[in-house]
């Protein structure tokens, strides 16, 4: 390995760990704003989640987070900061991806379609080559 | 009990699920979904929703730190993700036509197994490999620090570990938990990879396979925001501790903690199996 590419691959997991660092916090700050509204209107509450009756829809679609965290819900915010926390990995394992390709354009390229959607294209030299190897 | 009580207990409980799941390379959900079910007993529906919930804070609060430090390989993990995403959309085609008791009862006896596999340390003679072509290829040996300096290792035998993955993803998607198991399982015994970076990438990459279910869950309801929201906090505040305890720990003990956990989990996946609960 060149001392290049040792610096790519190092600044690439410096990026996707910064990423992570930051979509965490985020989410885990929302949610404790949630949290707390939550806690100071419903602490004294009995708490059962014995049966299971399912989500109203307000917790369970976009549309409805949205709203209800607009609202100063608690359970709104709360949702929204799990939403959060769900989207922090998908984003740095696209991210990931995308900067590994940009990095090695022997492997794989990227550029975007017409409907400018990400296309992630490998290298038919590169998979020509890995075959031959793994045989 | 009243909401605040159940949610400092529930904190805590998650606190000690996140710190596991740190060091091993596994979701917390070993540890969550007894605990939420039998102790509390909630629904299975919501464990398994705040179990999924667990397993992304775990995956991402333990993988941002261990990342910075040197200890994951994010190549292996992310070529071996796509193994285990592509095995989880079979797993999840799969799941009405297995019959999933028998699948269940068998995955734990070879957790078992492998319980027993791994619960020793690799002799040191076998610490420096030769380096495997496809292996270089891709580029995935690496090196992490050690308390002796920097240690650099070599991958084996990728095809089989690709493979693993696969099956890894599979049994994820059928019976909604283990992918972290067998993860750590065929990196540390199949690729020969040294086991904190085994858990440690495991850890880093079973966050992307619960983001997708979790995505699914909380849309169908089964995500309820009063329950989610301590198992998350716990969580990750227990990944952290957990995190500064693996650089420090020897690898010796992790073993020995993963065995243990891998027994708990071979045995209720036996239990559930023969008790026809999935």
């Amino acid at each position: 390995m060149t001392s290049a590419e040792k610096w790519s691959d190092r600044k690439i997991e410096d990026i996707v760990a910064n990423l992570l660092r930051f979509g965490v916090l985020l989410a885990a700050a929302v949610v404790l704003c949630g949290a707390l509204l939550y806690l100071m209107r419903h602490g004294a509450e009995p708490a059962d989640y014995r049966k299971f009756q399912g989500e109203p829809a307000d917790l369970r679609t976009l549309p409805g987070i949205f709203r209800g965290a607009a609202n100063w819900q608690g359970r709104g915010i709360i949702q929204l900061g799990l939403l959060l926390l769900i989207a922090t990995p998908v984003a740095r394992g696209v991210r990931g991806l995308w900067l590994r390709c940009r990095a090695r354009p022997d492997v794989c390229s990227v550029h975007t379609d017409r409907a400018r959607r990400p296309v992630v294209q490998p290298d038919r030299q590169f998979l020509n080559r890995m075959r031959e190897v793994a045989r | 009990m009243t909401v605040f009580e159940f949610t400092l207990l529930v904190w805590l409980g998650s606190m000690v699920a996140g710190l596991l799941g740190a060091l091993t390379g596994l979701g917390g959900g070993v540890v969550l979904v007894p605990l939420l079910t039998l102790f509390f007993k909630v629904d299975i529906r919501y464990a398994i929703g705040a179990s999924l919930v667990s397993v992304i804070a775990t995956s991402s609060g333990a993988a941002a730190a261990y990342l910075k430090e040197g200890f994951s390989n994010i190549r292996i993990g992310m070529f071996l993700e796509i193994a285990t995403t592509l095995g989880a959309v079979l797993g999840a085609f799969l799941a009405s036509i297995v019959p999933a008791t028998a699948l269940a009862t068998i995955f734990g006896s070879v957790l078992l197994y492998s319980a027993y596999l791994s619960r020793k340390p690799r002799p040191k003679s076998e610490w420096n490999t030769p380096p495997d072509p496809l292996a270089t290829r891709l580029r995935m040996n690496g090196s992490f620090p050690t308390p002796e300096g920097i240690r650099h290792y070599n991958v084996q035998r990728v095809p089989a570990g690709f493979s693993l993955m696969f099956g890894a993803g599979a049994l994820s998607g059928l019976l909604g938990i283990g992918s972290g198991a067998v993860k750590v399982l065929a990196m540390d015994q199949a690729m020969k990879i040294p086991f904190k970076v085994s858990t440690t990438t495991s850890n880093f990459m079973i966050g992307v396979t619960a983001a997708a279910s979790a995505g699914v869950y909380l849309n169908r309801g089964y995500i309820d925001p009063g329950l989610a929201m301590p198992v998350m906090l716990g969580v990750l505040a227990g990944s952290l501790i957990g995190t500064h305890i693996l650089i420090k720990a020897e690898t010796r003990w992790l073993r020995l903690i993963f065995s243990l956990v891998i027994v708990v989990l071979g045995i209720e996946m036996i239990y559930k199996g023969l008790a026809g609960r999935f």
